[in-house]
């Protein structure tokens, strides 16, 4: 049986979201495929702490092409293909980034008659965040040092938890690397355009982003090529038993947070909590790993809740798996786009690891959004807007009312399994392959 | 008897009532002290199986009543008619109630007898991603008079003071001048609200509390640039307050506090035709006859509201093919 070649810049080892959607979804598929990725899994700033090689899976063979540089890494993968080309059926290329595509772009243009399933992790055009990057977004490195500066030594060095100058650095290197501007921004018109026209199916996460993809770039009539396929949580991958002895109530954050992805209106409302209630903290605790933006660090010293936010040093996936599981609430964020867009749409893959582990969901996002429709068709969660007063009512619900959201609808929250998500796949592989013959 | 009536008209709001009720259900100690009235005005998304459920489990403090659709001012009129307590407010369902203000605010109402409260109102930017503070009083007053009232109405917080978001009404009082009621099917229904409850009130008081969670930011809302789409209901309303202007029963504070409602609405109401980048014939026509309206019957309105330099550009037969600036018009009409 011939394979699928699958282009994909993030797999595990590598800990990011993107490949870690890839990685389940191929896991529990029937299908055979070779995953062309990147060699040097180094850890990027959207990466977590990598799980080295527990994270493999039978019908996946792993190919490692040149990491440095993405526009060189295309060219080895176009050869690669051309040279095995009898060895797949199909490929698919699955962004971040938008170069998955482009190399799928190349092979296209040397085989016009390969089948082709492009799959998005976020629309390319027009979007809230690409719009930021191009922007030159508003983050500047070294906000942090210049604050820290101004205070004493001591504070300093007590403050060297919150700061990772080799982070900082890597974004600062990452943004120049990425030549932000408008030639990205055409980069990305160019590759969405042609993935849309050349590929046989367009498969979005959720609902919202089809509809923005099709309808906003004007592109409708490929509406028939587009596909929702949503994120997935491997049932397989949890811990068995909750290990939990604290008896504080405990919120955990695992994952990327940035200037645009924040915790502000959260920390706002946890600043007021505490006036009113000094003793919060042997309550309550807030566990956070892996990037903050430096304001939210910022203003948990300035509101001195350093007792009730602890930021912890990036853990990796299956552990973090545990810690989803330990929680009595998982935070997820989505950033705050109501001036651009009504609704959110972005589906955070955590979202699904997170019902995965059967956690309770504090949502702080958009009301109408693919997550927050997800979280009240399942249940075990609660959706708050972004303001900070919304979430301090519900805060102080859970925790001086011991408030329980609408508990989860196993039939509903088993469609999100990977296994229910991968047979979906399967069907959408092999129509196109039937297509074929 | 219940001492505070919340009248909680509801269209469509299935994803924001529930924070509605459980910040009003937030403290077990003043839930019987509740009537809380939520008025479904023909929903066509879950609301109201939503607030059935809240009314099932606080069968002595929620009232559920259906109708058919007739706009925000007729759920309005009928959970005035329904309320029991003391006191009656109106909460909008996508909006909700500070929790740590709301008991005292309750237990206060308890010994009050003024005949209209005053508390402060948050208004939740979403779009800004921020609030904006609407405090009246910080410290604590003692009930006036509401014909002094009339003596602060050029203060630029007047109306946001005696606002639908602010006040609490006694509900005997509002009861008797009533009547008909707010408009039905019409939007702007709270200027209505507020001039209804300066023709009935004889004093007041401000509390130092925040109640009111005003939320800005549902795709939905009536704001910004749906405001022209909703011109004639603004223009039904203006019609509506000017009439009552004419009524010799009514005292003249009243008159002096609607005169500048109807000064700043009618301002509001030029300007949105003055600043469309086009405005069709059919809209030409429509502002020409509310124009020729006001010109006939309310004159000294007509001067009074600096509108006439505005009306003139707006109907000047070779229209600027630039949207007027309606700012820079007023400023010339001040001068």
């Amino acid at each position: 049986m011939k394979k699928g070649f699958v282009i994909s810049w993030y797999y595990p080892p590598g800990n990011s979201s993107e490949g870690l959607v890839t990685f389940k979804l191929l896991k529990n598929s029937k299908y055979q495929y070779d995953v062309w990725t990147r060699a040097d899994q180094q850890q990027s700033m959207w990466d977590r702490k990598s799980d080295e090689s527990k994270l493999t899976a039978e019908n996946v063979g792993v190919i490692k092409g040149e990491c440095d540089d993405a526009k060189k890494w295309v060219e080895e993968g176009v050869k690669y293909f051309l040279e095995h080309r009898d060895e797949y059926a199909f490929i698919m290329s699955r962004s971040m980034p938008a170069e998955c595509h482009e190399l799928a772009i190349k092979i296209k243009e040397k085989i016009p008659d390969v089948k082709w399933i492009a799959s998005f992790g976020d629309p390319l055009v027009d979007t809230p965040y690409i719009n930021d990057i191009t922007m030159g977004g508003q983050d500047n490195p070294f906000k942090m040092v210049h604050y820290l500066a101004k205070e004493d030594l001591s504070f300093l060095r007590a403050s060297r938890v919150f700061v990772s100058p080799t982070r900082l650095a890597r974004k600062y290197v990452w943004r120049k690397d990425k030549q932000i501007g408008s030639e990205i921004e055409r980069y990305f018109e160019y590759v969405n355009l042609t993935t849309l026209v050349e590929a046989d199916v367009v498969i979005y996460n959720n609902i919202y982003q089809f509809e923005h993809a099709f309808s906003r770039t004007g592109l409708k009539k490929y509406q028939s090529k587009g596909v929702v396929l949503e994120h997935s949580y491997d049932p397989g991958l949890y811990p068995k038993k909750k290990t939990k002895k604290n008896s504080k109530i405990t919120f955990v954050y695992v994952g990327h947070l940035d200037h645009n992805r924040n915790v502000h209106t959260l920390l706002e409302a946890l600043s007021e909590m505490k006036k009113r209630d000094p003793e919060l903290s042997k309550k309550v605790e807030f566990v956070f790993y892996g990037h903050m933006d430096d304001s939210d660090k910022v203003f948990i010293l300035d509101y001195d809740l350093v007792d009730l936010v602890k930021i912890n040093k990036d853990i990796t996936y299956l552990e973090s798996l545990n810690v989803i599981k330990d929680a009595d609430w998982a935070i997820l964020v989505d950033a705050n786009f109501t001036s651009i867009v009504d609704d959110c749409i972005y589906l955070p893959a955590k979202l699904m690891d997170y019902m995965g582990a059967r956690t309770n969901v504090f949502s702080i996002s958009h009301v109408k959004g693919a997550g927050s429709d997800i979280i009240r068709e399942v249940g075990g969660g609660k959706v708050v807007t972004h303001s900070a007063d919304d979430i301090y009512l519900y805060l102080s619900k859970i925790i001086y009312q011991k408030y329980r959201p609408k508990p989860y609808d196993e039939n509903e929250a088993k469609k999100y399994s990977s296994v229910e998500v991968s047979k979906r796949l399967d069907g959408v592989i092999g129509k196109v392959l039937k297509d074929k013959k | 008897m219940k001492v505070l009536s919340l009248v909680i008209p509801m269209y469509n709001t299935e994803l924001y009532v529930e924070r509605c009720l459980d910040s009003v259900l937030y403290d077990d100690s003043i839930v019987k002290l509740l009537d809380v009235i939520i008025v479904d005005d023909g929903s066509s998304d879950k609301s109201l199986e939503v607030v059935k459920r809240y009314e099932d489990q606080y069968p002595g403090s929620i009232t559920v009543i259906k109708k058919e659709n007739g706009g925000h001012g007729s759920a309005v009129n009928r959970g005035i008619a329904a309320a029991k307590g003391k006191y009656v407010r109106i909460l909008d369902s996508d909006d909700w109630v500070n929790i740590d203000d709301f008991g005292e605010y309750v237990n206060r109402l308890s010994k009050e007898e003024a005949d209209v409260v005053v508390t402060n109102v948050r208004k939740q930017l979403l779009y800004d991603n921020g609030t904006d503070d609407f405090v009246f009083c910080s410290k604590k007053s003692s009930v006036k008079k509401i014909e002094t009232v009339a003596d602060k109405v050029m203060e630029d917080m007047f109306f946001f003071e005696f606002s639908m978001h602010s006040m609490t009404v006694k509900t005997e009082v509002l009861r008797s001048v009533w009547g008909e009621g707010l408009l039905e099917k019409t939007f702007y229904v709270d200027q209505q609200f507020v001039a209804k409850v300066f023709m009935c009130a004889k004093n007041y008081v401000v509390y130092d509390l925040l109640v009111y969670m005003y939320f800005i930011g549902r795709p939905e809302q009536s704001m910004g640039a749906g405001f022209f789409v909703h011109i004639q209901d603004h223009e039904r309303v203006l019609k509506w307050l000017l009439k009552t202007t004419n009524d010799s029963e009514l005292p003249d504070y009243y008159k002096t506090i609607v005169s500048r409602q109807v000064e700043l609405m009618l301002m509001t109401h030029y300007k949105a035709y003055a600043e469309q980048p086009k405005l069709s014939k059919a809209k030409i026509e429509e502002i020409k006859r509310f124009d020729s309206f006001l010109r006939k019957n309310y004159q000294k309105y007509y001067a009074a509201s600096k509108v006439s330099g505005l009306a003139r550009q707006i109907l000047s037969p070779v229209r600027r093919s630039k949207p007027v600036k309606a700012t820079q018009c007023f400023r010339k009409a001040r001068r």
